[in-house]
């Protein structure tokens, strides 16, 4: 049984909320000072660099939060991660669609916060027929003597996989999309769901028509963010319950998502990262917008070292 | 459609354009006689197959889909489809759909719980028309001539699958129509549709066929077998008990246009 990290829901926003006023000194500071408007440059940040560890290094900040802005990530080295098209499994994408990541970690002594940028020329959050979401996966081996193949574990050799999806990260902020809102002019004349000429529906009435919901699917629920996996071996993946209240938060800017996933170093059943201990990580990547799913992916074709401080 | 994968507007409109004529028509004309050389249409009930070699199961990268050993049905596990749409893609005859709400993909059922109690599904049930039948086929050389399914597809070879050459075996067998355009039958049916649609042509012949299109839609229940005596066609489950039993040929009865008792017309409607 994996233990989960719980977020409170209202956490995030009550945080974003507080955020604001700050940002308004900010700039009021800034007109104040010089009298023109001028943007005081960020600090110069090291270009990242092939690795051959990942370290997570020790900062003395509460990394509860995930968020791709925060000081500590400032200075420290972004290491680049080459990704190819996955190789193994049918179907497999044509070309790698996402060639590298840069990742930066950081831990508080109790979680350990992931920072990720790749490249996405276009946001992609799922929804209508034939949409598929961005995503990024991290990998952790459950043990790691010996270690279990880095492509989805083996019978008997676990993987740990922390999934996030920007359709997840839009449940948890927007609430689950309704057929309403994903197809606004939608009419249908017997099932009652929530279609604009079935006035007397309710929420009752179309959960009966969710037969993935009836059987207990994580799939048909609103989701957290992230998705905790535990696969031993192609095909076998399967979500872990409550992983649902998982920190994590993606920002989009400039054809680039900036990702940051919360992990508890610790885990009962799962992957463990400790100061001084044996760890490996190891990354996948979906483009929703070039359809991406599932095996469709870029990946990382061996075990990263990381290095806990 | 082999590996195509459809957008919301294949799905907004599935039959749009079917009951449209497909090319020009020349003013005044009209179809004088049958068969009908200058314009033809038919309908196709087309439900899922539950093909021998589903391509929907051999796409699930996450192997949820399977083909149950009992009854053939092939089912999407929905507790662990997560909605990839792998199926909806390799399916040639497009009968999965990924559901926007549930997130997962899902198809027709081959209403299993029914199956499970010997009774076939809805579609077969509640055809208004009764030319559907429900059973279970044997391969060719273990054919039994006493069961219907057996009958129609492998002795009186008078059904086919639709777009065999995909090689999926289709489990739903057509009796194909016989006013319909050749060239279109052959693509659609294989080269064996000019043998059958004569076989067809010909049934009126074989009071075991006919018995046995009688039989079709009178009982709820799937029939193991069947047998045509005494102008009487009988379907038997799969204990050998009696399911229905039916005339071969209807009693044909005249009654006056104008029932006076009733103070009603009476319409010649089935």
């Amino acid at each position: 049984m994996i233990r989960p990290l719980f977020i409170p829901p209202g956490a995030r926003r009550a945080a974003a909320a507080r955020a604001l006023p700050v940002l308004a000194l900010c700039s009021l500071a800034a007109l104040g000072c010089s009298g023109k408007k001028r943007k005081a440059a960020p600090p110069a940040e090291p270009p990242p660099t092939a690795i051959d560890t990942l370290v997570v290094h020790k900062v003395a900040a509460d990394v509860s939060k995930p968020d791709p802005a925060a000081a500590y990530w400032q200075g420290l080295a972004e290491g680049e991660i080459v990704m190819t098209a996955q190789p193994m499994v049918a179907p497999r994408p044509d070309v790698a669609t996402t060639e590298k990541v840069f990742v930066k970690a950081v831990t508080d002594g109790k979680l350990a916060a992931f920072r990720i940028r790749w490249r996405d020329p276009e946001r992609s959050m799922a929804g209508r027929l034939g949409e598929f979401s961005d995503a990024l996966a991290l990998e952790f081996p459950v043990k790691t003597d010996p270690l279990p193949p880095v492509m989805m574990g083996a019978a008997g050799a676990p993987v740990h996989i922390f999934h996030w999806r920007a359709q997840y990260q839009r449940d948890h902020e927007e609430g689950k999309p309704t057929i309403a809102t994903l197809y606004p002019n939608a009419s249908i004349d017997m099932y009652p769901m929530e279609f604009k000429d079935q006035p007397g529906a309710h929420e009752a009435g179309r959960e009966q028509f969710s037969p993935g919901a009836a059987v207990g699917n994580p799939q048909s629920y609103a989701k957290g963010g992230v998705d905790e996996i535990i696969a031993e071996g192609y095909s076998t993946s399967s979500v872990q319950a409550g992983s649902e209240g998982h920190a994590a938060h993606g920002d989009w800017a400039n054809g680039e998502w900036t990702l940051v996933i919360v992990r508890p170093l610790a885990t009962e059943g799962g992957s463990n990262l400790a100061p001084g201990q044996r760890a490996f990580i190891a990354f996948a990547a979906w483009q929703g917008g070039k359809l991406e799913v599932g095996s469709r992916k870029c990946v990382t074709m061996a075990w990263l070292p990381v290095s806990v401080q | 459609m082999l590996h195509y994968a459809p957008v919301d507007e294949d799905w907004m409109y599935p039959n749009v354009g079917e009951d449209d004529c497909a090319g020009g028509v020349a003013g005044g004309s009209h179809i004088p006689t049958t068969p009908h050389e200058q314009a033809w249409m038919f309908y196709l009930p087309r439900t899922c197959a539950h093909c021998t070699y589903p391509a929907c199961l051999a796409a699930c990268p996450r192997k949820a889909i399977y083909k149950r050993e009992e009854d053939g049905i092939v089912l999407i596990d929905q507790s662990r489809c997560k909605g990839y749409g792998e199926c909806v893609r390799a399916c040639p005859y497009k009968k999965s759909m990924y559901n926007t709400y549930t997130r997962t993909s899902e198809k027709c059922i081959g209403c299993y719980p029914a199956v499970e109690q010997g009774i076939q599904p809805q579609c077969v049930v509640n055809c208004i028309g009764k030319i559907r039948v429900m059973g279970f086929i044997n391969p060719p050389a273990k054919a039994r001539a006493d069961n219907p399914i057996d009958f129609l597809v492998h002795k009186k070879q008078i059904a086919l699958p639709y777009y065999p050459q995909l090689g999926l075996e289709p489990n739903i067998y057509y009796i194909p129509p016989i006013h319909a355009d050749r060239e279109y039958l052959h693509q659609m049916f294989g080269p064996q549709v000019d043998g059958a649609i004569e076989r067809y042509r010909d049934l009126e012949r074989d009071p075991v066929a006919a018995g046995l299109l009688c039989l079709m839609g009178s009982t709820d229940r799937i029939m193991h077998r069947f047998k045509v005596e005494r102008g009487k066609a009988i379907g038997y489950d799969d204990k050998g008990a009696e399911l229905v039993q039916v005339p071969v040929t209807e009693p044909v009865i005249e009654r006056a246009a104008f029932d006076a008792k009733l103070g009603a017309i009476r319409n010649n409607t089935p």
